[in-house]
């Protein structure tokens, strides 16, 4: 091997086998040599390195001509990048919004990064560079973000942009220091503003620091618009005030969006009514969720520019006085609203809800109090509402209310329920529920035997039948209760479950019952001989019943609660088996 | 059944409903009464024209994919269980399998081969993806350093 690289005289060359072929210790000048002889060597060996390494670059770039990706046609290496980078957010599965979005290390960089073909190609996609997400920090945000808001602009050309924009981390820092954060941000929002009209999805999240939020100058809107934003999401922008800059600003930008289809309020909804404006109409607005406040003006201005609206779910604002000021004068009919979801209403907003609106297609209905209601529950006008709509219901959810049971059964009754409904939930845990309602709500009594005497003196009373029924849920006072449920569940079910008698409502799967029980420091009230008896019932009779503990927090019912404890000790509950 | 002729003259019979997972054969068949006489495929070699049937003839009877609403939406790459093991099992001519299925039509096959490339090279850096596909780095020191320039500012960030 070493013989043609390595050139040593030919005395040298003996020296060294000579010594090789002996035990003879090298001299001064042999250790010279050999030190030489080894140096020579090495360079060689580096040298044979180099040409390896050059001949498997050479192997590897023939290699290449034959590998399968370098055939690809651009359409399938598109769909391949496609895939490789992440999906684009809607407005129901957002990413991380704290995540900045793309970096150099995420794949539409990557991907240009590879050889002058794919950085061609991913160059080519505008769908590859739509999506940005722009975390502010820090107040210098902005400027760091110049470089990539102008490049993912100018490489999404005229695709339609996805832009999630937050704030955070303000921690305790001082007033200027957050307002510099959202200058930065009104400068990037400024920055994106120029092409506002291809804003396809927007998101902004102030994460946790509304309330603190410092009043800012928000770039204005273009006369032009939002004509292209489809969903928009607004996150803890604020929670104080509904007429704040960034308030007003949130109202501004979808005013200007004529094509909106879904609103997410995850903030409390600014005003929406703006004096001397030209109203709002959303003829496209499918979705309107507002799960931070919203006033019931507000609402109805939704309401009034929404034709094509099919969900509502929205929380009432509790936290002002809110007057409802619209001068109707005849009804809003809402022919596409499917779902309609409210809560936390007070007692004065109810005849407002119920009084004003038709709902032909709702299928779903959810209300809920807010926890102060007397006994005054419009029961005429919830019975207009129904009536007046001809819907068929197939999911009704009434929670802390105060209709009584007698209006409860009536509702049910309604063809408009009875015949469709199949999931049910009443949350009345305040009041008590009878063991009539709770069998009831749970199956169908089979007729009454005939009673001579009982038909002269009365009409015999009304069976309960919902068809369809499949689910029910209700949240009862398990101390107060504890004696209806008991007669409940012994009464009916123990003896069904002796018996194997099958329930009377075939299609109910699942029985869902909340048990609530009053928060007592150190005390742990048990619901397992509840639970065991119900879980037999289950086995047999393939109905899910579910037994859920749920602790009340001090409260107006604290006593009665105390007064259910008391009793529950003469209760024999601990001997509820089968 | 039906006779498929491959680029390199091996022949394979199928029948029809396997066949017709593909677009193209779909209408080759449409027009061919008499099965006797075999479809020549030149683009395609027996060994990938073997797994591609293999793949037809396991959806055989699914419902064929439809064009989504919004092609250019990006999808989550979701593989199920059948199709992975197959795909995976011939990583080697994955290349091969997608251009067969591009020239044939077969989408879902196009889909499965598109989607399982893309989990290859995610997670990959630049270099690593280069070694995997055997791609040389082209680019030129000036292009080099325009992406360079590009990253800068994420380097401040």
């Amino acid at each position: 091997m070493a013989q043609n690289a390595i050139s040593l005289g030919e005395d040298d060359t003996a020296r060294l086998n000579f010594l090789l072929s002996s035990n003879e210790p090298p001299s001064s000048l042999d250790i010279k040599l050999i030190n030489g002889s080894i140096e020579m060597i090495n360079q060689y060996l580096a040298r044979l390195q180099m040409r390896i390494k050059q001949y498997q670059q050479q192997k590897l770039r023939y290699k290449s001509l034959l590998c399968g990706v370098r055939k690809l046609p651009a359409e399938i290496l598109s769909e391949i990048f496609v895939l490789c980078t992440n999906p684009r957010p809607t407005i129901d599965e957002r990413d991380d919004r704290c995540v900045l979005y793309p970096k150099p290390s995420d794949y539409p960089c990557r991907l240009s990064q590879v050889c002058r073909r794919w950085r061609d190609i991913a160059k080519s996609m505008p769908s590859l560079w739509s999506c940005i997400s722009l975390p502010h920090y820090t107040p210098v945000a902005q400027t760091k973000y110049a470089g990539i808001v102008q490049r993912a602009l100018e490489l999404s050309r005229q695709s339609p942009l996805y832009l999630t924009l937050s704030i955070s981390a303000f921690g305790n820092r001082e007033q200027t220091h957050k307002k510099k954060i959202v200058e930065a941000v009104a400068g990037t929002l400024d920055d994106l503003m120029t092409q506002i009209s291809r804003w396809r999805y927007f998101d902004f999240c102030a994460y946790a620091y509304c309330a603190e939020l410092p009043a800012t100058s928000f770039p204005a809107i273009p006369s032009s618009g939002a004509p292209n934003l489809i969903e928009a999401c607004f996150s803890d922008w604020h929670h104080q005030d509904h007429a704040s800059d960034a308030a007003n600003w949130t109202t501004e930008l979808l005013r200007a969006s004529p094509n909106i289809r879904h609103i997410i309020f995850n903030a409390l909804v600014p005003s929406l009514r703006v004096p001397d404006a030209a109203p709002i109409s959303w003829v496209h607005l499918q979705t309107f969720e507002a799960q931070s406040g919203i006033q019931i003006d507000d609402l109805f201005t939704v309401f009034m520019s929404c034709p094509c609206l099919q969900t509502c779910d929205v929380s009432l604002d509790t936290k002002v006085e809110d007057p409802f000021t619209h001068q109707l004068e005849e009804g809003i009919a809402l022919e596409h609203l499917r779902t309609l979801t409210i809560i936390y209403i007070r007692e004065e907003q109810l005849p407002v809800l119920l009084r004003w609106l038709t709902l032909p297609s709702l299928k779903q209905l959810t209300l809920e109090g807010a926890g102060e209601m007397t006994d005054d529950w419009p029961d005429d006008l919830f019975t207009g509402l129904l009536i007046r709509s001809r819907c068929n219901l197939e999911a009704l959810s009434l929670r802390d209310l105060s209709f009584s049971e007698t209006e409860l059964i009536t509702y049910l009754q309604l063809p408009g329920l009875r015949d469709t409904l199949e999931v049910l939930e009443i949350d009345q845990w305040r009041t008590s529920m009878s063991t009539e309602l709770l069998q009831m709500l749970t199956f169908k009594f089979p007729d009454p035997p005939p009673s001579p005497s009982l038909t002269l003196s009365s009409p015999p009373p009304p069976i309960l039948e919902l068809p369809k029924l499949k689910d029910v849920t209700f949240t009862i006072n398990a101390m107060v209760q504890a004696v209806a449920l008991r007669h409940f569940v012994a009464s009916r079910w123990y003896e069904a479950a002796r018996n194997d008698v099958p329930l009377p409502v075939a299609r109910l799967k699942s029985i869902r019952v909340y048990l609530a029980v009053p928060y007592v420091p150190n005390v742990e009230l048990s619901i397992e001989p509840i639970k065991r008896v119900f879980s037999r019932i289950s086995l047999l009779h393939e109905t899910q019943v579910h037994l859920i503990r749920h602790i009340i927090q001090s409260g107006p019912q604290e006593q009665e609660m105390y007064d259910g404890i008391q009793r529950l000790d003469r209760l024999p509950i601990h001997e509820w088996t089968i | 059944m039906f006779t498929l002729l491959s680029e390199d003259g091996i022949s394979f019979q199928a029948e029809r409903d396997v066949l017709e997972r593909s677009v193209l054969l779909k209408n080759m068949l449409e027009d061919v009464q008499d099965s006797s006489n075999s479809i020549p495929l030149p683009n395609v070699a027996s060994a990938v024209l073997e797994k591609v049937l293999h793949f037809c003839e396991h959806h055989r009877g699914d419902p064929l994919p439809v064009p989504e609403e919004d092609e250019t939406r990006m999808r989550k790459i979701v593989i199920e269980d059948w199709d992975y093991d197959f795909i995976s099992a011939n990583c080697d001519i994955v290349f091969e399998i997608i251009m067969a299925a591009n020239y044939l039509d077969i989408k879902d096959l196009l889909d499965l081969g598109c989607k399982y490339v893309a989990s290859l090279i995610k997670g990959k850096s630049t270099e690593q993806i280069r070694e995997l596909f055997h791609i040389v780095n082209d680019l030129t020191p000036e292009e080099e350093e325009k992406i360079k320039k590009e990253n800068q500012w994420a380097e401040a960030v």
